[in-house]
């Protein structure tokens, strides 16, 4: 699964999570389980979009196989960035 | 072929004034020379109509051609430069305007056409042929709604498809930064005008295509160009680039000219943009609503999370607060006492009964006392029985002879009926 599909899943399940949640006819147990598991979805989804600065790569093709490969706006634009 | 007097063209001579002293004949070179400057001068910017023959698209990328109407030729180059900004390689046959200079090709004395732009004949024939292609590739279906792939909510990978150079790629770029820097940019470079874009943005989108499944796969592609005329456009026209698109295994935005140009790649791209910038925030929710969403599911979690403790809490002060539990030791006391209470009952109701028993016992005893037969008997009663034991009541019952028993209080005695 992809970045873009784990993040999108996360998000609706969090959404699950907390609604159980806040419906209040939990068993206390369950409830505790439930604030647990939500705060780790929110954890790892704010490390997904824990990146300050744009990452850019570049596709180039190499030996007849494409390959990635990192850049910088520096080198992309000259000087700025 | 000239006489003593100068016969030489006054511009030549004005031109060629380093030889003006010396009466001398040109140099085939001089004159073609001369030639050329004169040609050169007067011809520097010319429009001409005609129609393509014996094109030749040479090796070293420059275009060799005649134009030709019905009454002359003109051969005519056109040098690479200029051919990388044609929409299209025109063909022999073709109608066009060639706008250039005129000049001279001193080895072949031969003077030419250097063109500089090639225009079709008639601006209707693009937009007829865009036309005819758009409804040749509708009626196939590739740009039917069900073909089209849902943007994926989150994406974290946006392949971009442009020029390596020019303002697009720095605008997404700017875009995506500023908004969503925890974005990946994978940048696929392609020419976008001109005849190497068509083979370009093909190959561009192949590569992409070839990601699926790898771990490099973006989640979105952009294909994008800056605003330009039709003929800037037209690679974006191209059937082999919108059926590119129309096959690029992921979502794709197509984001072409200004908002109101449109290209048939609009058609086949899962969703249209209106400029490259917009694209660029179409796949890009922004980091910070992200993050601001986060922390209110957190908020909630939180929040529900105490609530559903004090609920509990208040639930258990309450039954605390019961007077059961506040004193148990009342209900302690409080049991003593009916026991106390039942146990005086019980007590109380068996010496009744039992006394009760006794009365009757006596009642029944003098009752029975009273009616016994022994009783009567002691009185000095006998009473006369038969043989088999039966009470004689009445005195006809007996018979003469009969054997009888007279019972006493104290035992029996055997007797007869005389007579």
């Amino acid at each position: 699964m992809s970045k873009a599909q784990t993040f999108e899943q996360s998000l609706s399940r969090l959404e699950i999570v907390v609604s159980r949640l806040e419906s209040g006819d939990l068993p206390l147990v369950e409830a505790l389980e439930s604030y647990e598991e939500g705060v780790q979805l929110v954890r790892s989804c704010r490390a997904e979009l824990d990146r300050a600065e744009l990452v850019i790569r570049r596709l180039v093709e190499r030996n007849g196989s494409v390959q990635t490969d990192e850049t910088s706006p520096s080198e992309l634009f000259g000087g700025e960035g | 072929m000239r006489g003593a007097h100068d016969p030489r063209h006054p511009d030549v001579q004005h031109r060629g004034r380093r030889r003006e002293a010396v009466l001398s004949a040109f140099s085939v070179t001089e004159l073609t020379r001369a030639i050329r400057s004169t040609l050169e001068q007067d011809f520097d910017a010319v429009l001409v109509e005609g129609e393509i023959s014996g094109l030749k698209h040479h090796g070293s990328g420059h275009l060799y051609f005649t134009l030709k109407d019905e009454g002359a030729t003109l051969p005519a180059a056109m040098w690479k430069p200029q051919v990388g900004r044609l929409a299209a390689i025109p063909r022999d046959g073709d109608r066009v305007v060639v706008s250039g200079r005129i000049s001279v090709y001193e080895p072949r004395g031969a003077y030419q056409l250097i063109a500089n732009l090639i225009k079709p004949v008639g601006a209707g024939d693009l937009n007829a042929r865009l036309e005819e292609l758009r409804r040749k590739l509708s009626e196939e279906g590739l740009f039917d709604a069900d073909r089209k792939k849902e943007l994926p909510a989150y994406p974290f990978r946006v392949a971009v498809v442009t020029s390596r150079t020019g303002a697009v790629l720095h605008d997404i770029w700017h875009v995506l930064s500023r908004r969503a820097p925890h974005l990946e940019l994978l940048l696929v470079p392609s020419p976008v005008q001109g005849i190497e874009a068509v083979p370009g943005i093909c190959t561009a989108l192949e590569r992409i295509g070839s990601l699926a499944g790898t771990p490099d796969e973006p989640d979105v592609v952009i294909l994008a160009r800056g605003g330009g005329s039709l003929e800037d456009l037209w690679a974006f026209n191209e059937e082999a680039v919108v059926r590119a698109v129309a096959a690029c295994p992921f979502p794709t935005i197509s984001a072409v000219g200004h908002e109101t140009d449109t290209t048939l790649c609009d058609f086949a791209a899962d969703l249209r943009a209106p400029t490259p910038s917009a694209a660029a925030e179409l796949v890009s929710e922004e980091r910070d609503s992200l993050l601001a969403a986060l922390e209110d599911y957190q908020a909630r979690a939180g929040g529900a999370l105490l609530h559903l403790v004090d609920r509990r809490r208040e639930r258990l002060e309450l039954l605390a607060d019961r007077p059961c539990l506040r004193h148990p030791e009342v209900a302690v006391e409080r049991a003593n006492q009916t026991l106390d209470l039942l146990s005086d009952r019980l007590e109380r109701a068996l010496g009744v009964r039992r006394e009760r028993a006794h009365a009757a016992l006596a009642l029944a005893a003098g009752r029975l006392d009273a009616l016994s037969p022994l009783r009567v008997l002691s009185r000095g009663f006998a009473a006369v029985e038969k043989a088999d034991g039966s009470l004689v009541v009445h005195a006809a019952d007996l018979h003469g002879g009969d054997a009888l028993s007279l019972r006493f209080a104290d035992g029996r005695v055997p007797a007869r009926v005389e007579g």
